[in-house]
């Protein structure tokens, strides 16, 4: 699943792009690409941890190979790809325990306790992950919907339904205001 | 750029890494390492335990028969990169699959059946995607409803043994490849025991209840 280059361009706070000729080192690729990924994964969570953990382990991913990474042609796509494969997980996980667990879990959603005053906290609160993960994925990425699809594993037509919904909601909820 | 998207982008700017954000990065990696080399020291010990003992039993004649895997791959020893589907697979054959590796009724209800987050009516075919080294796993039912499942990248071990990781769960899996069709078993699965221990039901009934077969030569599901 290929990114196109306005994906590599908005994705990095710098928008440059590296190709194998001009391939940066572990260190510059995070510092540019870490900042940018941890914010997208903040809004599709509504967990700085959360966001923290999946950027971490999608950097770490990326390192254990980086060798070969460093010289593929969309390494800023590679990493997005694997936050996502990370997140879709940790979802999987989250929704299988708590069917385990009668408790409620008791998880911080940055976006469910905030006060009224900001209304896209509350549109984003309003929203299901999935929706957020398609959004941040097709409007703040820039990513088509057979790319965001091939990303979280779901046909486009569900990348479709899943924005269409979530901006709905969006709009909706600014437009209160 | 449009408005929503101005919004979502100056909202999330809001959200700042914490300060050594390289640093902790690298803390988290040792720590996973280190919980790795744990859980994979804890596998050795026990197969090397278990491996004397069936060399003791052996010795006395007494001693369970190996089974005899299918174990042909003459692909070179590696799965080729593509996508591929099990044929539909019904709810009897992957409790039978599951029965059949000592699993109960109840723990393929508890484990695999109820966590699925599409409907299963009348069947489900599994779906492999094999990519540069990544491996993706997905299902579909039929009604044409997807499922994302497990994904991470792989590397061969041998020419029969394939080991898929997401940097928590490590899973080992036999493997044979013959023509467009690719067989796979569940060997072991290492890792922090919250997240792996179980994980074994659901994969059993993913890639043991039947053969994967490449998406060119897959034949069209029934209606």
């Amino acid at each position: 699943m290929g990114m196109s280059s306005r994906l590599r361009l908005v994705a990095g706070t710098g928008g440059r792009v590296a190709g194998p000729a001009d391939a940066p080192s572990f260190d510059a690729f995070f510092e540019e690409e870490a900042q940018p990924l941890f914010r997208r994964m903040c809004l599709v969570t509504g967990d700085r941890s959360e966001a923290e953990e999946i950027m971490q382990d999608a950097f770490l991913a990326l390192f254990e190979r980086w060798d070969r990474i460093q010289s593929i042609e969309d390494p800023v796509g590679y990493l997005y790809r694997t936050a996502f494969n990370r997140w879709k997980r940790l979802s999987r996980r989250a929704a299988r325990q708590l069917r385990a667990l009668t408790d409620t879990v008791d998880r911080r959603d940055e976006f469910a306790g905030v006060d009224d005053r900001d209304a896209v906290d509350r549109g984003l609160a309003a929203l299901t992950p999935r929706q957020r993960a398609a959004i941040v994925l097709t409007e703040v990425l820039g990513y088509t919907s057979p790319e965001a699809a091939g990303m979280l594993g779901v046909r486009d037509v569900t990348v479709r339904a899943l924005a269409s919904q979530g901006r709905a909601t969006l709009r909706k909820v600014l437009e209160e205001r | 750029m449009s408005e929503l998207r101005e919004r979502l982008v100056r909202r999330s700017e809001r959200f700042d890494l914490p300060r050594d954000a390289l640093g902790r990065m690298f803390e988290r990696g040792a720590r996973l390492q280190r919980r790795r080399r744990l859980a994979a020291g804890i596998l050795a010990l026990t197969i090397g335990v278990a491996g004397t003992v069936l060399a003791f039993s052996s010795l006395r004649g007494v001693g369970p028969t190996p089974a005899n895997h299918t174990t042909s791959s003459p692909t070179g020893g590696s799965i080729p990169d593509g996508t591929y589907w099990t044929p539909p697979i019904t709810r009897e054959q992957i409790t039978a699959t599951l029965r059949r590796e000592g699993f109960t009724r109840r723990q393929a209800k508890e484990l695999y059946f109820d966590p699925l987050t599409i409907p299963f009516d009348k069947w489900i075919q599994q779906g492999l995607v094999i990519q540069d080294g990544f491996w993706f796993q997905t299902a579909r039912n039929s009604a044409g409803q997807e499922e994302a499942g497990w994904g991470g990248e792989f590397h061969v071990v041998d020419p029969h043994r394939v080991q898929a990781t997401d940097n928590v769960c490590t899973i080992t899996y036999g493997f044979s490849v013959s023509g467009d069709t690719v067989s796979l078993r569940v060997i072991h699965e290492v890792g922090p025991p919250a997240d792996c221990k179980m994980d074994v039901i659901p994969q059993t009934a993913i890639y043991e209840s039947a053969s994967f077969i490449a998406a060119s030569a897959t034949p069209s599901p029934p209606a």
